[in-house]
């Protein structure tokens, strides 16, 4: 599926800062080791948290997005080789010279909302040195003939090209997967997707969605999701849906009977991937879409002897109690609805 | 370009672990989905008996301009359920992968096709449409995906339900199975996506661009796991991407969906 490895650029610290300017040193040290962990191959920073961080984890590779030649001085400091920046700027001589100097890697930022104007992009003269081109947006794509169009760009100006897809309409993970099915050169991506003027393509869905259609050899896991996800809602106070996909608290709790039959036989049966994979686990819930197997399975986990009870019986006590409080039951209400 | 909601807040929304609803809230969101100009309601599951059988009953005197379906086994007793609720559309659920086939139910590919002909036969034979649903299409072998809609085609059925169950397509995969399947047979194709890798969205509007008509949504996107294809969210990406829906009212849409969202909130 993957023709060659396409690099993950992980922005979630420039985000993270950009709107939370009074960010914690300590979360943001976190939240770059979670990050690095999970498996980004670049962390895209600028200068605010570089000036937060002051100085950069040795274990993690960074990206700087430059607004001005001054901001490379940092870059040489701190040893950063790779940087971004606006095409706007390659106009800036002095900046381009000291890019090239230094013998940076830089990334020149575009945009183009569908194929239409992918197709229709000005490229502006690049200097030799300067061999990366990331696309911003393709919020309009509605499918995957944008590939080609970067493809048949990349070869006619002969550089790598890669994306950082926008969430406008609700696409942006399925545009940067099909960035790394193609194997581009790299695809920008965020935790949960946070950040950009709609949200952007989720790192997590992006890894795991590769795990689970890619079926590599050695598997990876993601243990590490959860505390990711909690740093993130440290350093910025937003609060993970339960039903966000990969890393939401409830996507591994089931009541319904037919799933919970299917799942007790083979988790796979209504299970993409294995809730250790993204270091979570199953719960059971007893309410109104229960079955009879379930109700079972309760009573001897809570250690009460199944012979003593009709099954159909029970059952519609507890879907009784459920629809009433309009939710499922807790285990020491379903004591109740017993009678112990 | 025609695209047609088929909303099943009230039967896989509802199955979303912890929610639970009686009559009076499901007959509720009945009437605020009409006001939304649903196409299809997918009401629930009238073989679970007790409050959920009667209030799909019940929503046949709600005299909705939405049509009611309801969700059904492939199994005789499941449609007799459904016959006392007069639905306007029964629909079946078949499982087509061998891992539901096999490690769910403990059956073979031919005791799906021999039931799918069965049911089917036997809900036509009562006077009803029936639709197909191909529970976890997106992992089943393409020819025998194929065999079971032809199968259900002869007997009349004329729109599937496609599944990605467990929410593992991707958009150029998911636009080569629905026109593969339009390209083999006449039929009317709904698509079914779930949320589970983040693209439930992505992937209804790819199965528009294959020819789907029906499209399955819930409110909230609320359902199992990481929940099915949100019905604005897809409303906002078809009317960006695809140039439909222009005539809709988003910021009433948004508070009847946060209307109905409310009454599904557990009680204090």
């Amino acid at each position: 599926m993957k023709r060659q490895e396409t690099r993950m650029i992980d922005r979630t610290l420039l985000e993270v800062v950009r709107r939370n300017p009074k960010a914690d040193r300590l979360e943001l040290l976190q939240l770059c080791k979670g990050l690095t962990g999970l498996g980004a191959d670049l962390l895209e920073i600028d200068s605010q948290v570089l000036g937060k961080l002051v100085e950069l984890p040795a274990e993690s590779q960074f990206l700087m997005h430059i607004g001005k030649a001054s901001e490379l001085a940092a870059c040489s400091e701190q040893g950063i080789r790779c940087c971004s920046l606006s095409a706007v700027l390659l106009n800036d001589r002095t900046l381009m010279e000291t890019i090239r100097k230094q013998g940076m890697k830089a990334f020149v930022d575009l945009h183009a909302a569908d194929e239409k104007e992918l197709s229709e992009l000005k490229v502006p003269g690049l200097p030799v040195h300067v061999d990366q081109i990331r696309i911003f947006g393709l919020d309009q794509a509605v499918d995957a003939s944008w590939v080609m169009l970067v493809e048949n760009l990349a070869k006619q100006l002969n550089v790598s090209i890669g994306i950082c897809p926008g969430n406008r309409f609700f696409n942006a993970t399925a545009i940067a997967l099909e960035a790394v099915m193609a194997g581009l050169s790299h695809v920008t991506v965020s935790f949960a997707g946070y950040g950009g003027d709609h949200g952007l393509a989720c790192t997590e869905e992006v890894l795991v969605a590769m795990e689970t259609l890619h079926k590599p050899d050695t598997s990876k896991t993601f243990h590490a999701l959860p505390a990711v996800s909690r740093c993130l809602s440290d350093a910025t106070g937003i609060r993970i849906a339960e039903d966000k996909p990969v890393i939401g608290s409830g996507i591994f709790h089931y009541e319904s009977g037919i799933h919970a039959a299917g799942i007790e036989k083979a988790a796979e049966t209504y299970e993409p991937f294995a809730p250790e994979l993204v270091g979570q686990s199953r719960k059971l819930h007893l309410g109104k879409h229960s079955g009879r197997k379930a109700v079972e399975r309760k009573l001897i986990e809570l250690g009460i002897s199944c012979s003593e009870w009709e099954p159909e019986e029970l059952l519609e006590r507890i879907r009784k109690k459920s629809i009433e409080l309009k939710r499922s039951l807790k285990d020491e209400e379903i004591r109740l609805v017993i009678g112990r | 370009m025609k695209i047609r909601i088929v909303d099943t807040t009230l039967r896989d929304g509802e199955q979303r672990a912890g929610t639970a609803l009686g009559e009076k809230d499901k007959l509720k969101i009945a009437r605020l989905l009409d006001s939304l100009e649903i196409f299809q309601i997918e009401a629930g599951i009238p073989a679970m008996g007790g409050e959920e059988k009667r209030s799909i009953c019940r929503m046949r005197e709600l005299g909705l301009k939405s049509r009611i379906s309801t969700w059904n086994r492939i199994h005789t007793g499941d449609i007799r359920h459904s016959a006392d609720c007069r639905p306007d559309i029964v629909h079946l659920s078949a499982p087509v992968s061998d891992i539901q086939i096999r490690r769910k139910l403990d059956k073979d590919r031919n005791w799906v096709l021999q039931n799918v002909k069965r049911t089917v036969c036997y809900a036509k034979e009562r006077g009803f449409e029936v639709t197909l649903g191909l529970e976890d299409a997106s992992r089943a072998d393409f020819r025998f995906l194929i065999q079971v809609i032809a199968t259900a085609f002869l007997e009349g059925v004329d729109r599937i339900r496609y599944a990605d169950t467990v929410g593992i397509l991707y958009r150029k995969r998911l636009y080569e199975e629905i026109k593969g399947i339009r390209d083999k047979l006449a039929v009317q194709v709904e698509m079914h996506a779930h949320n589970d890798l983040g693209m439930a969205v992505a992937n209804s509007i790819a199965a528009v661009k294959a020819g789907a008509e029906f499209i399955d949504c819930t409110i909230g996107g609320i359902g199992e796991r990481a929940g099915n294809c949100n019905f604005l969210q897809f409303l906002e990406a078809a009317r960006g991407c695809l140039g439909v829906f222009h005539g809709t009212d988003m910021e009433a849409f948004r508070e009847t969906q946060n209307e109905i969202l409310a009454i599904m909130a557990p009680a204090r």
